[in-house]
């Protein structure tokens, strides 16, 4: 009984002893993380990369002409969106970003800006015709920006998946989460979906009585 | 009183455990290859290396990019989860700034994957595989 009643002590401790520990750290941000099940950051790592494999090796993807390109052949995409069709509130152009950036260090594709840069460039050209503050010989002008040969855009979608505990799991709960993201490019002359291409991703947790397995 | 500093002892240890963070420096097996040369494999981690085997490695070049592909094999009769990484290299040895993010992998078991990797720029011309048992943040 007394040993008992030490034994049920010690765990108390431990308990509240574990709980009352924290810490704050850095750690390195290429490491998969499965904190939840939820959407994370090693899912739009992992998305990202096999859409940029993807399209650098896409051989439709190499050269486009265009009389107004000069020497400089490559394809000058316009990145559009990627929507959001999850049941999570994910923001999706982490997604593009991540994509671009990498896209952009590769060498392969020369892009313009999209609708927040446009805006912003839009607004300076405007401020340095309009507000005498600049160097006339030094002010840009509309009409000279280049224009994209492609938009890529896209789709995120999941199926999610619960089974509540019973007698039967031994009181554990299940989740399933299915992401299929789909991206595709069009030419903007003719309009012919030139490249698509989609990545899968499955997770999968269990919750035990006492917490997350 | 020997009985008191054996439970503060095992108090101790268990707090240690349960306050420590995620291990660092979780060793991992390098496969180095590239064009014109043999794979040369580093192994940290022998209880993987036994159990994950890295085969077939072949390469080319195509469209100015280095395509590689090879087979990996779970030597195991049960699923075996695993994570992956590559960085790619110049000709001089420079590291390629590009993803540089550990992929989850399951092979089931004595499975095979077969692992398809380009290099991110035309200059890529050496790669580096990491292979690791998950450090997965949880």
């Amino acid at each position: 009984m007394k040993l008992s009643f030490t034994s049920s002590s010690l765990f108390a401790t431990l308990t509240l002893l574990a709980g009352a520990c924290s810490s704050v750290g850095y750690d390195d941000p290429n490491r998969v993380e499965t904190l939840t099940i939820d959407y994370g950051s090693t899912d739009l790592q992992t998305l990202a990369a096999g859409m940029v494999e993807s399209l650098i090796v896409a051989p439709a993807l190499n050269y486009l002409e265009n009389p107004g390109k000069g020497d400089d052949k490559r394809v000058i995409v316009l990145m559009g969106g990627i929507e959001n069709r999850t049941s999570e509130h994910i923001d999706t152009s982490a997604i593009s970003d991540k994509m671009q950036n990498q896209l952009l260090k590769s060498g392969k594709f020369r892009f313009v800006a999209a609708k927040a840069g446009q805006d912003e460039v839009g607004d300076q050209v405007r401020f340095q015709q309009g507000s005498g503050r600049v160097r006339e010989d030094m002010q840009r002008e509309f009409g000279k920006q280049i224009g994209a040969d492609v938009v890529v855009y896209g789709s995120l979608r999941s199926i999610d998946k619960k089974k509540g505990s019973s007698i039967e799991s031994g009181g554990t709960r299940k989740q399933d989460v299915y992401y299929q993201f789909v991206l595709k490019c069009v030419n903007i002359d003719t309009g012919e979906l030139i490249w698509i291409e989609e990545e899968e991703l499955r997770k999968t947790g269990t919750t035990g009585m006492f917490g997350r397995t | 009183m020997k009985r008191s500093i054996t439970t503060s002892c095992l108090l101790a240890v268990l707090w240690t455990a349960a306050c420590s963070g995620p291990s660092k420096g979780t060793p991992q097996n390098t496969f180095v290859g590239g064009e014109g040369r043999e794979t040369e494999t580093e192994v940290a981690n022998r209880s993987l290396m036994k159990s994950l085997q890295m085969v077939n490695v072949r390469s080319k070049r195509e469209n100015d990019r280095l395509f590689v592909q090879f087979e990996l094999e779970n030597k195991r009769s049960i699923n075996l989860a695993f994570e992956w990484s590559v960085d790619w290299f110049d000709e001089a040895g420079f590291e390629i700034d590009f993803d540089e993010s550990w992929k989850p992998a399951t092979i089931g078991g004595g499975g095979q994957e077969t692992l398809s990797i380009v290099g991110p720029t035309p200059q890529a011309s050496m790669w580096k595989l990491a292979l690791r048992t998950p450090n997965t943040i949880r």
